[in-house]
């Protein structure tokens, strides 16, 4: 018997088939019920000896699998993709790097000031005590300046300044004054200290945005100005009210607490600022007759949380990548 | 600070619900923490104490934001009592007023029980008639004060610098060792009290007191600040005088004192003596309606800014205030606007667009250079990392003088050791780590600079290095450092050279399959600042050749690399890893590169590429331990 030729030109008739009615007829010709070839030989095994049956009866069975087989695939290979899709598997997804939630937030809010025409200005983490307390009209030796509690640097007995984690990015004020002249708007972001004990709102390391604006009639009513615009953007909410309070920081006068209020919320205390003090100005090297301007601050984190929802800020530093992984 | 607000409601009778008082305290005068059955719990501001750290100046805040008058309290005429108490001041005592008062008390008496109410309240226990009604008197108007029991003062007070090493006990038993920068009360035998601090045991007034001296003094902030501290002894009357208060205040102090003696314990005055050489100057500030409006955007008639100043205490002659004693804060025009602004009423400041002249944004570069290398990083698949600046650190170049605890006392030196803390904590729950952190490091004192470090971590190590490799140059592709290479220098390590000059490191861990490099941030900046030139892509095809090989286990791919590079083959324009794997039954590697040849002048024939490909050959397979396959 020539089963191999069979096998042979079967294959090769299936391979050559350019479309589904061809297909249909190959199968005809082999597997058809009445005449089809592997069909009738099949049949043709009854008149067989048994030694016979037994030889070619597993081949014959064999080459009609292989055939039906061949059949199956060119028919899915014809037949249009997607009726062979499996459209249900599970997607495979990317796994793709994440920025910090406290670098995304700094990059808005840097966005927001820049479109009001504010610099981003940076400056060092390591401070001397002049630039982060004395020039901010923060004197030694008066209970003032315990409301930044300061990790302080060893210095040999010789040095001649004192260095210090810086408390506030303020000091930035200074040294962008000392170098640069009015009118002017900055901002500066960046990593701050406080020696306090940790917890769910309070950290030794954290960040904040200072604002400075300069210039020859700059009032508290522009910064009520900037800083609105900025919450309405920030919170993506032009409903934000913003309110402000008495309250005292040695480098402002008049000082004030800034209140934001979120729809239905209660007031939340969210940044300090003020009318830059003259003092200030003469450390730096201006004339307070001649300038005048505001200043202001925030915490990060506490935006963060507040527009998050997250209320524990020892995650920001925790190095936890479940909640890096998470924004 | 605790204040009662019954008190407070005493002096200004028709004030509305404690709520409400709270409320508008905390707009215009001082933050409240929280308000207690009767006590309201109010955060002075360091620069009012002053003023405000007693209930007559809270009283007057509250008066003056709902138009009331406040009702003074009633005191002793002074000018009554015969002088002549012996009381000398020395004159680097640091002490710019001394009243002292010589007392003799008819009764024992008993502390009234609004008195002790009140104490209570504002979370002072009750003592005795005489300390009770001192200790009312500091919180009612704000002078600390203090009694002596005159039969144990020998001869005249002194006001003076402690000597060297003198040692006193005070009345609650402690011993401190004074120095000679600290300010003491003393009689012409021993110490009596740290002055503005705390009284001491040896002329402590008791049950059996029958004469008394009493003390309302004022003395230098600083003196008795520094002298608190260095002690650690922190007492209300410290902390009144560390803040700083006016000498003015004393004869209001102690004219209430000997009020409530007389009501309470029917003492009679003796003698007095005032000691006040040099009088607080008195400060007169011009209100100026335009630079009030130039500084707060608003408009306030003359009339209503005086109003406003008058109800604060302000003496207003025309437009000239007189600045109250007791306001120490008070110094310039702006303060003077801020007391205005602030009773005026800082909501109703309405946001005004400031119209000005642009500046060109002139943000510092490393605030740009630091967002695109972030950017690149998450780009390439890495999660950033923010962890903190100090920890414990063995080559820290920089210790801090108060840590937190001494596993935080040193500022960090690199970045890579926080990143390797980070793979501890979460190599349990991922099984790929990628991370990267762009921070300051520091390099000595007062000395700091931007870093960028990487870390991966996979199940080999290999792996690892050449993932945070082949990152790390599309990165720095990214950021446009065109010139750099990895020089191998030892077995771990690969030294990363930017325009030819050492930037960084790469590394393999000794723990794990882990990757580190770390880089000099503010170097790769300056390398990315050089000019980026655009070399136009050919239009000529490429063309790839593989070349497969087996090495021996010792053969490192870079050196192979090395030689190729060495050759300068011209149009040879990349060779790439194709396939790298063991052949462990040999004892040797399988590796395959894929040599891309590109002409910027024409198309390569065939017998030029197999030229180029000859050459690479027999350097190649002239090495030892490498055959063709």
């Amino acid at each position: 018997m020539n089963i191999d030729d069979i096998r042979n030109r079967a294959t090769t008739e299936i391979n050559g088939a350019i479309s589904l009615d061809e297909l249909k007829e190959i199968r005809l010709k082999y597997l058809g019920r009445k005449k089809g070839e592997i069909t009738l030989l099949l049949k043709s095994l009854k008149a067989l000896s048994d030694e016979d049956k037994r030889k070619f009866g597993p081949q014959l069975q064999e080459m009609r699998e292989n055939i039906e087989q061949a059949l199956v695939f060119k028919k899915r290979e014809l037949s249009e993709e997607e009726d062979w899709a499996d459209v249900t598997l599970p997607g495979k997804r990317p796994e793709p790097g994440h920025l910090n939630l406290i670098t995304q937030t700094e990059t808005e809010i840097r966005r927001i000031f820049n479109s009001m025409n504010f610099s981003v200005i940076d400056g060092p983490e390591m401070e001397d005590e002049y630039h982060n307390f004395d020039a901010l009209n923060i004197p030694a030796w008066h209970p003032a300046r315990e409301m930044w509690d300061t990790f302080w640097i060893k210095t040999p007995d010789s040095a001649k300044k004192k260095y210090l984690l810086r408390t506030h990015t303020s000091p930035v004020q200074i040294r962008y004054m000392e170098t640069h002249k009015p009118p002017f708007q900055i901002i500066s972001p960046g990593k701050t200290f406080r020696y306090e004990a940790t917890d769910s709102t309070h950290e030794t390391n954290f960040y904040q945005l200072e604002g400075l604006m300069v210039g020859k009639d700059i009032s508290l009513a522009h910064l009520k100005f900037v800083i609105s615009e900025f919450f309405r953007q920030f919170f993506s909410n032009k409903n934000v009210k913003v309110r402000l309070r008495s309250s005292y920081f040695p480098f402002v006068e008049p000082g004030v607490e800034i209140d934001i209020k979120l729809d239905d919320s209660d007031w939340l205390e969210v940044a300090g600022a003020g009318m830059v003090h003259p003092k200030v100005f003469k450390y730096a090297g201006y004339n307070p007759k001649e300038w005048q301007g505001f200043a202001f601050g925030f915490g990060l984190e506490r935006l963060i949380m507040v527009k998050y929802g997250i209320s524990d800020i020892r995650l920001f530093n925790s190095g936890d990548l479940k909640f890096i992984k998470k924004f | 600070m605790k204040f009662s607000y019954s008190l407070i409601r005493e002096m200004v009778p028709n004030l509305p619900a404690k709520k409400k008082v709270a409320d508008e305290l905390a707009l215009k005068s001082f933050e409240v923490d929280g308000i207690e059955g009767d006590a309201l719990d109010i955060k002075i501001n360091s620069n009012r104490w002053s003023d405000a750290a007693s209930h007559t100046g809270i009283a007057r805040e509250a008066a003056a934001i709902f138009n009331f008058r406040s009702i003074p309290v009633k005191v002793f005429n002074l000018k009554k009592i015969k002088k002549g108490l012996g009381v000398r001041l020395n004159k680097d005592s640091g002490c710019y007023r001394y009243m002292g008062c010589k007392i003799e008390l008819a009764k024992k008496g008993t502390t009234p029980s609004w008195m002790k109410k009140y104490l209570r309240v504002c979370g002072l226990r009750s003592i005795s008639p005489i300390v009770d009604i001192l200790n009312y008197v500091m919180i009612e108007v704000g002078q600390p004060m203090h009694a002596f029991d005159a039969e144990k003062v020998k001869g005249d007070i002194i006001v003076r610098k402690a000597k060297k090493g003198e040692k006193i006990i005070t009345i609650d038993g402690g011993e401190y060792k004074l120095s000679s920068s600290d300010t003491v009360i003393a009689d012409e035998e021993k110490l009596l009290a740290i002055a503005g601090i705390k009284g001491g045991k040896s002329a402590e007034i008791t049950a059996k007191t029958k004469k008394v001296i009493l003390e309302a003094a004022n003395f230098d902030s600083v003196s008795v600040y520094k002298t608190s501290r260095d002690i650690k002894l922190d007492t209300d009357a410290s902390r009144r005088y560390g803040h700083g208060m006016s000498s003015e205040k004393a004869y209001l102090g102690m004219g209430r004192a000997l009020k409530l003696l007389e009501q309470i314990c029917f003492a009679k005055p003796v003698s007095i003596t005032d000691v006040y050489e040099v009088k607080e100057p008195r400060k007169f500030i011009k209100f100026d309606s335009d630079k009030f409006e130039s500084i707060t955007g608003v408009k306030v008639s003359k009339a209503q800014a005086i109003g406003i100043l008058k109800k604060l205490g302000f003496k207003m002659k025309g437009n000239v205030a007189e600045v109250p004693a007791e306001r120490l804060d008070v110094e310039i025009f702006e303060d003077l606007a801020e007391e205005v602004i602030r009773m005026y009423g800082l909501e109703e400041i309405e946001a005004e667009v400031p119209v000005i002249s642009i500046v060109p944004l002139h943000d510092d570069p490393i605030v740009h250079f630091k967002d695109k290398v972030k950017r690149s990083f998450v780009t390439v698949g890495f999660d950033e990392i923010l962890s903190y600046s100090f920890g414990d650190f063995n080559n820290s170049f920089v210790e801090l003088l108060n840590p937190i605890s001494q596993d935080k006392a040193y500022m960090r030196p690199n970045l890579a050791t926080g990143l390797d803390e980070v793979i501890d904590k979460n190599e349990k729950s991922f099984n790929r780590i990628r991370i990267f952190e762009f921070g300051k490091v520091f390099d000595g004192i007062g000395k700091e600079h931007w870093s960028l470090a990487g870390a991966v971590k996979t199940d080999s190590k290999e792996d690892s290095l050449r993932i945070l490799r082949g990152s790390l140059e599309e990165v720095l592709d990214k950021i446009g450092i065109g010139y750099t290479s990895f020089i191998s220098s030892n077995k771990d390590l690969l030294i990363l050279e930017v325009d030819g000059k050492e930037a960084g490191k790469l590394w393999l861990s000794k723990k794990g399959s882990r990757a580190f490099f770390e880089a000099d941030a503010e170097k790769l900046m300056e390398a990315s600042e050089a000019e980026f030139e655009y070399k136009p892509l050919s239009p000529y095809p490429t063309a790839m050749r593989d070349l497969s090989l087996w090495v021996s286990a010792d053969i490192r791919v870079g050196d192979l690399l090395g030689t190729i590079n060495d050759l300068n083959i011209s149009d040879l324009s990349d060779v790439d890893l194709e396939d790298y794997y063991p052949d462990l039954d040999n004892n040797r590697f399988g590796i395959t590169f894929r040599l891309i040849f590109q002409s910027y002048k024409k198309t390569l024939t065939e017998a030029e590429i197999e030229a180029k490909m000859g050459q690479i050959i027999q350097a190649i397979s002239a090495l030892k331990g490498v055959e063709i396959r």
